[in-house]
């Protein structure tokens, strides 16, 4: 079974940073060092932290002993243990979904104003069926309703999320997976939406 | 190019101009994630007038890479 984990940016002291950086490996910490600003930094190191305690917490094992390394398509995992994860960060939110079942991807984000034009980007056409009731963008210069982004970031979100699960990013092949044939896990945290995916979830 | 690719890029990030050169990395330098990438891609696409496959936006690493785009496919 999945577990989705959710903390906040304030959530961790400036010694807890210090501390969770000074755990980071090279490669990493200079991945987080390349961030241009604080705050994404900040999200970065968050990300290890959460995903170190949480494998902590799962193996009994230190912290500061979890290796974590990034695939040549930059998909993290752990190579001592079996468990598979995903995280990702949106403004004050990191989001982390662990699986010992399959592959796992999870993403958030903040729900804002959109160019309907992005559409072509993740959407298919049953996608925007399900986002606008027909299967084309309307003409708009920015989609601002409500309830239509709502839709279109449970789809964002799970198109981000499936990407990562796949080890992909977003591909074609995300593109043409119908959001409404996927079992997924959707989320509101306030202004955000978050989407995690776990692989074998299909309706 | 250039100069038009940091005024695009400044409606989206609070940066002064003339830090953006041709070696600036979209995500880490600028702190663009995959929803403002597509989007800066929407806005190129209209600014330039081209249509970019999305494999190319999405594989978009260095503003000279997009302007490399940019020029490959206005032609």
């Amino acid at each position: 079974m999945m577990e989705l984990l959710t903390l906040r940016t304030e959530d961790l002291t400036e010694e807890e940073y210090a501390a969770a950086f000074a755990d980071m490996s090279p490669a990493r910490q200079e991945k987080c060092r390349a961030y241009r600003r604080e705050a994404d930094r900040k999200c970065c190191i968050a990300a290890d932290c959460a995903v170190r305690r949480a494998l902590s917490s799962r193996y009994g094992v230190n912290p500061a002993d979890i290796e974590i390394l990034l695939t040549d398509a930059g998909k993290p995992y752990a190579p001592a243990f079996p468990t598979r994860f995903s995280y990702a960060h949106s403004g004050e939110w990191i989001a982390l979904a662990l699986s010992d079942r399959g592959e796992v991807g999870v993403d958030v984000e903040l729900i804002r104003p959109v160019m309907p034009r992005i559409t072509r980007y993740f959407c298919c056409e049953d996608d925007l069926r399900y986002v606008f009731g027909e299967p084309a963008a309307p003409d708009v210069e920015l989609l601002t309703e409500p309830d239509v982004l709502s839709r279109l970031f449970e789809i964002w979100t799970f198109k981000e999320a499936l990407g990562k699960a796949w080890g992909t990013g977003l591909t074609r092949e995300t593109k043409y997976a119908e959001f409404r044939a996927y079992e997924k896990h959707l989320e509101r945290l306030g202004d955000y939406m978050l989407c995690a995916y776990e692989e074998g979830g299909t309706l | 190019m250039l100069e038009r690719m940091r005024n695009i890029i400044c409606e989206f990030v609070d940066i002064d101009p003339e830090e953006i050169t041709l070696e600036t990395n979209i995500r880490t330098d600028l702190g663009l994630n995959s929803l403002e990438l597509v989007n800066l891609a929407v806005e190129i696409e209209e600014e330039f007038d081209v249509e970019i496959p999305d494999r190319e936006a999405m594989g978009l690493e260095t503003v000279e890479d997009a302007i490399r785009v940019i020029e490959e496919y206005m032609e």
